[in-house]
């Protein structure tokens, strides 16, 4: 089921240069969404700009839900200027969620910059279900870390950084490999999970490392232009690995899939 | 007295002049939850051709100013998926279903009427001979007014059902293919179909779709689409569907001003979805305040000998 939902703005604040995070109360929404599912939001009642941005679910607290964003454009940018109070137009929840098997033990959540607010959600709902958790995230630097260094989750978090000295200097796929060696040599790997958002060069990598381990599962979500958010106008599509099912849409059929059935984009 | 919306498209019958564009609004079911049907006119269905279509390589959007480029490629069920998974489901669908039909060939077109016929729940067809994203058939029908009528014809031949013919406006005379499609035995045209439209990224130097060209919809659309309305309004006897950029009731009333019975609402559904509810309430308050009985009643009403001088904008 989804709604299209008034949700009253109950906090709007820039993170650290342009990013943004927002909470916004929609009980319809939170009580109907899992961790991966996203909300496709109108920033005003105009038709510019024309279309619906998606934004990942991150955290949800009781009727209270989380939106993180980069500004890159004016829609992004109008959003961040929504006051507390005000109301925002949300069609959700959309979308495939991440897959918690029942025989889950431990969950690996790989993010990537950005891709970091969906793997919020689910790492308080892993934890709360008694799944050992580990977050992991990876950036460029520390500008880029979508979270408040005053956020009580952003201790719980291991973060890998490209540049300066404030971080684990490196790539987020190198903690990633430690952890899942580990979990191969304690024999924990058949019941692990990992869960992965984040850019194209970072599902590339891991679509190096995972074949190689006997994971339960792995799953990736994906971004891309989208029209309708509900499978009607097939602009989201995505290349499959399979020939005779060339396309996959990331508003219906992801934005999750399993890291397997992803394609990396000839151009990235 | 409440005034009166419906409207009459030759021989089919609608509630209200409010339609869904083709490919806006899927196969007829997809926005029950959050929009009932029974405020629209009726449904134009994605385009169906005979098996399925896949469509083309992503990115298939790119959102440009306030509109938008696609090339989707029609991908679609097919017909055969459509007559038996989808389309006894649309009794639930309270509206009128209008199924759009794509094909590469004249028999593409026939094959699928002749797989729909004896399909329940279909109100009539629309004949998209006017799709820019695909490479045999699509907008090149509709550019030659002599194919138009002879595809729009033998199809006629198969059906008894109501036919529309969707036209192209990337022609120089738009009203020769819709003299065309009258002539073949069409009971309506449908237009416009998207523009030709082409969005670049200057850093990387690429195209923002995979197919560099694709269809231009959306708000900026609406000055070419009410240009060729009042054209084929000026050149046809059949009524005239009207379709391009519409957002706001007072877009539906221009339409039919300058010659639509009724219109269709494509792009800007998928940012509101409620938008024919809302566009309804709209018209029936401004009948109610002019005092017109009924919205038919506008059609074609455009006085040209009367420009209307707004001064300086707004």
């Amino acid at each position: 089921m989804k709604f299209i939902d008034n949700a009253r703005v109950i906090r709007n604040h820039k993170i650290r240069q342009d990013i943004h995070s927002m909470w916004l109360e929609s009980p319809l929404i939170c009580q109907n969404s899992s961790p991966g599912q996203f909300v496709h939001l109108r920033v005003n009642n105009s038709f510019s700009p024309l279309l619906r941005r998606p934004l990942s679910i991150g955290r949800v607290h009781g009727n209270e839900l989380e939106l993180v964003w980069r500004i890159v454009g004016k829609g992004t940018e109008i959003l961040a200027e929504a006051k507390e109070g005000e109301s925002v137009d949300l069609l959700g929840p959309l979308g495939k969620p991440y897959s918690i098997s029942e025989h889950l033990e431990t969950a690996i959540l790989v993010a990537g910059g950005l891709g970091l607010p969906p793997l919020t959600y689910l790492y308080e709902k892993l934890i709360a279900a008694g799944v050992k958790t580990q977050l992991l995230l990876g950036v460029l630097n520390e500008n880029s870390i979508p979270l408040s260094d005053k956020d009580p989750l952003f201790g719980s978090i291991l973060i890998t950084s490209e540049e300066g000295e404030l971080f684990r200097r490196g790539l987020v796929t190198e903690p990633v490999i430690d952890s899942l060696q580990n979990l191969e040599n304690n024999g924990g790997i058949g019941k692990t999970s990992l869960y992965s958002c984040g850019p194209w060069g970072l599902i590339k990598a891991l679509k190096k490392i995972v074949p190689h381990m006997k994971l339960l599962s792995a799953e990736v979500s994906l971004e891309q232009q989208m029209g309708c958010g509900i499978g009607i106008c097939q602009g989201c599509a995505v290349p499959t690995e399979d020939d005779n099912d060339p396309f996959q849409l990331v508003c219906k059929d992801g934005p999750v899939f399993p890291l397997n059935e992803v394609r990396i984009p000839d151009a990235s | 007295m409440h005034p009166e919306l419906k409207t009459k498209l030759g021989s089919l019958h609608t509630r209200n002049p409010i339609l869904t564009a083709s490919g806006c609004y899927g196969y007829g079911e997809e926005y029950s939850d959050v929009a009932d049907a029974v405020h629209l006119g009726g449904i134009v269905t994605k385009s169906i051709s005979p098996v399925r279509w896949y469509g083309n390589s992503p990115p298939r959007l790119a959102e440009t100013g306030t509109g938008l480029i696609n090339s989707i490629g029609l991908a679609n069920v097919g017909a055969d998926s459509f007559k038996t998974e989808i389309a006894p489901r649309l009794k639930s669908v309270n509206t009128k279903i209008i199924v759009s039909i794509a094909g590469k060939t004249i028999d593409d077109y026939e094959l699928v009427v002749q797989k729909l016929e004896d399909a329940n729940n279909i109100d009539g067809y629309e004949l998209n001979i006017s799709c820019p994203n695909v490479k045999e058939g699509g907008m090149a029908f509709s550019q030659n007014p002599s194919i138009t009528e002879k595809l729009v014809k033998r199809v006629r031949k198969l059906t008894k059902r109501w036919i529309a013919a969707k036209l192209t406006p990337n022609v120089t005379k738009i009203s020769e293919g819709a003299l065309a499609a009258e002539a073949g035995g069409a009971d309506a045209v449908s237009l416009i179909n998207t523009l030709v439209g082409m969005a670049v990224d200057y850093r990387s130097r690429s195209p923002k779709i995979a197919t560099i060209t694709g269809g231009y919809s959306g708000p900026p659309v609406k000055p070419i689409a009410l240009a060729k309305v009042w054209e084929v309004y000026n050149a046809v006897k059949i009524p005239i569907i009207g379709i391009g950029g519409i957002t706001t009731w007072q877009d539906v009333l221009e339409f039919m001003i300058v010659g639509a019975s009724a219109v269709q609402i494509g792009t800007a559904l998928f940012t509101d979805p409620q938008l024919p509810e809302k566009i309804n309430k709209r018209l029936i308050q401004y009948l109610e305040e002019e005092e017109i009985g009924a919205i038919c009643e506008i059609i074609g009403t455009l006085r040209t000998d009367r420009p209307y001088n707004l001064g300086v904008p707004g």
